[in-house]
């Protein structure tokens, strides 16, 4: 997962805490839509940590032309830069803004509504009911479900240790029987497979050079 | 187990002086990072028995939750890696390295079928005694013992891991961290009989910045580790060189007047008149023998000493050039003109940045060692920044555990390979 696509997702947990849910495919890659079911949210992310502070300004103006079709529109800046930026034109125009770093995420400002979805009072009433008894039926399906996962885990963790013994039972016993296999040795042109994986250990020329530790060290 | 299960379950474990970066090759290109640190809560307390709250040690995210208010909350608040060095019976230190491994542990597994541990490449600073590895070790096969997370466990040398993962076989890593700074060439290996360690680190600005607020009239601010550091990261700036920088700061103080905020709080701190202060800060961390800090010295701020910590000893006052040099000279000479052309710069004590408009007397890190260095006489060099300076460890971590064979055992000799505890 790349840095990014983690602050993405962190800022998403950051609004699920408070009943927001992904919702729709936003227009940019560095945007997020959100719902609770009354309120649509739309976050813009500036990922940038050395970004300048016309970046952050960019970004308000992006989320204040498409704010008519949002309750609530948020930036969420690194840390550093949201210390930097001039806060009072989030303030003026209700935008809300989120600082965040490697071990927080913090609502600096919160934003203004912008917009509530028209809907008759008591339609309101009857809808937030249905709301509440699916979230009531929801807990206790969760309450289930992990007391089952609980259990599970218990039942796996025994069998593992069954299995364990198992095998070191039946390991002795083929010893006595078998020849001890070969160790398997890398053969020196043989190389190490490093496709697909993360940037650091793609041509990496110490990958070659440490998979032949066990040869140089017999 | 086979090589495909293991290179899949890598775990890196990169003990730091401040942060404790931890995870498995699953992550990708980051790891996850949490404080370095534990708490050890007071149980006496009543909110603690009224809680009904047992841990002895509070490792990660959870620890403000635990904050008490306290005036004995430093003691409490026990950071193990302050130094690269934990003693041997600083049980506490040890305490928090066994809760903050375990946290890592279970934060990733086991959660599939057929998961039977992982295989831990920890990272200790390069001059971490040995009877450290033996402690890291006994940690493992603890936690091993009580959840079978560990299939297998080894630990590497800080500066290793930042070659691995900058993919360079030949060079000299300086790490530079709160605590002190270690230089240690690498040649496929690292070269343990030249590693040169200096007791002069992130911490060591800090108390220069210190000063400089109590002589700015901050004195009360200056007791304060936090808001030091602060200042220090927005004010400090490394000269090209220190005289002509000096100069040049008196004769022209609006250019590095100042006025910064403490984040969150009221404070603001001015440094008008006296800005070229900002440039001991700087110069102080490269070479602290100008005569212009005896005075800091004569005044009671603590020199820098050769100190013995473990079986290394940590030279003071040595500038960081003539300390990269004698490093390379202890390695064979056919080796030296290779390892004067890589020599990458690690850690949070090289972050320094130039402002705008003081191009012509500022400098980064790596331009001032290669100043320093030409100083000397050494023109061909090559000095780089390690590229994500927070996670180079932990990368190397990952790429040393996916690449050794799991066939290559521990050896106490060659302090390499593999050690299970199964």
């Amino acid at each position: 997962m790349s840095l990014s696509e983690r602050t993405l997702s962190r800022i998403e947990k950051f609004f699920s805490k408070q009943g927001f849910e992904p919702s729709g495919v936003p227009e940019e890659p560095d945007e997020l839509i959100l719902y609770n079911g009354r309120e649509k949210v739309l976050v813009k992310i500036v990922f940038e940590e050395d970004a300048d502070k016309t970046i952050v300004y960019d970004a308000c103006a992006s989320v204040l032309e498409k704010a008519s079709e949002f309750s609530m529109v948020y930036v969420a800046v690194p840390r550093n830069l949201g210390d930097r930026v001039d806060t009072v034109i989030f303030m003026k125009r209700g935008i809300g803004l989120i600082v965040y770093d490697d071990w927080s995420i913090e609502e600096k400002i919160s934003a203004k509504m912008l917009k509530k979805t028209p809907i008759v009072k008591n339609q309101e009433i009857v809808g937030s009911e249905v709301v509440e008894r699916s979230i009531r039926r929801l807990e206790s399906s969760i309450r289930e479900i992990s007391e089952r996962i609980d259990s599970l885990e218990k039942a796996y963790l025994s069998l593992l240790r069954e299995v364990r013994e198992i095998k070191s039972i039946l390991g002795k016993r083929i010893m006595i029987v078998e020849k001890p296999v070969e160790p398997s040795v890398t053969k020196p042109e043989e190389t190490v497979e490093t496709g697909g994986l993360p940037s650091f250990l793609r041509d990496n020329p110490w990958v070659e050079i440490l998979s032949r530790r066990s040869e140089e060290n017999p | 187990m086979s090589e495909a299960y293991k290179r899949s379950h890598v775990f890196g474990m990169d003990y730091g002086t401040s942060f404790f970066k931890y995870g498995p090759i699953s992550l990708g290109e980051a790891p996850e990072i949490v404080e370095n640190r534990g708490y050890f809560p007071d149980k006496d307390a009543i909110m603690t028995r009224v809680m009904g709250e047992s841990k002895e040690v509070v490792v990660g995210r959870d620890i403000p939750l635990y904050l008490e208010a306290r005036e004995d909350l430093p003691s409490r608040l026990v950071y193990p890696f302050r130094n690269g060095i934990i003693e041997k019976n600083e049980n506490r230190a040890w305490q928090v390295v066994e809760e903050i491994s375990r946290m890592a542990l279970r934060e990733f597994g086991p959660k599939e079928e057929g998961f039977n541990g992982f295989y831990v490449v920890a990272s200790l600073s390069a001059v971490a005694p040995r009877y450290m590895y033996e402690k890291l070790f006994d940690v493992y096969n603890k936690i091993d013992s009580e959840e079978h997370t560990i299939a297998a466990a080894t630990i590497i040398p800080q500066p290793l891991a930042v070659a691995i993962s900058h993919k360079v076989p030949t060079s000299v890593v300086v790490e530079s961290g709160h605590g002190n700074t270690q230089i240690t060439p690498i040649s496929r290996y690292p070269v343990r009989t030249a590693i040169i360690a200096l007791n002069r680190g992130g911490g060591d600005a800090n108390s220069i910045t210190a000063e400089i607020l109590k002589d700015s009239g901050y004195g009360d601010l200056a007791k304060e580790e936090t808001v030091v550091r602060q200042v220090k990261e927005q004010i400090g700036i490394v000269p090209r060189n220190l005289e002509d920088a000096i100069k040049f700061g008196k004769n022209n103080p609006e250019k590095l007047a100042i006025v910064i905020s403490i984040p969150g709080t009221r404070l603001k701190i001015s440094l008008e008149d006296n800005g070229w202060l900002r440039f001991l800060i700087g110069e102080y961390v490269f070479n602290p023998n100008h005569e212009v800090f005896q005075s800091y010295f004569t005044r009671g701020m603590p020199k820098p000493g050769d100190v013995k910590v473990g079986d290394t000893f940590f030279l003071g006052m040595i500038d960081m050039s003539e300390a990269i040099v004698q490093s390379i000279e202890k390695c064979p000479v056919e080796l030296q003109p290779y390892l004067y052309r890589q020599i990458i710069l690690s850690g949070g004590n090289f972050e320094w940045k130039v402002p705008q408009g003081l191009e012509n007397v500022c400098v980064n890190s790596v331009d001032k060692i290669k100043t320093m260095l030409m100083e000397k006489g050494l023109s061909e060099v090559g000095v780089t920044m390690a590229s994500s300076p927070k996670y180079s460890v932990w990368r190397g971590c990952i790429v040393y555990g996916y690449a050794v064979p799991e066939s290559f055992k521990w050896s106490w000799d060659r302090m390499e390979g593999w050690m299970s505890f199964r």
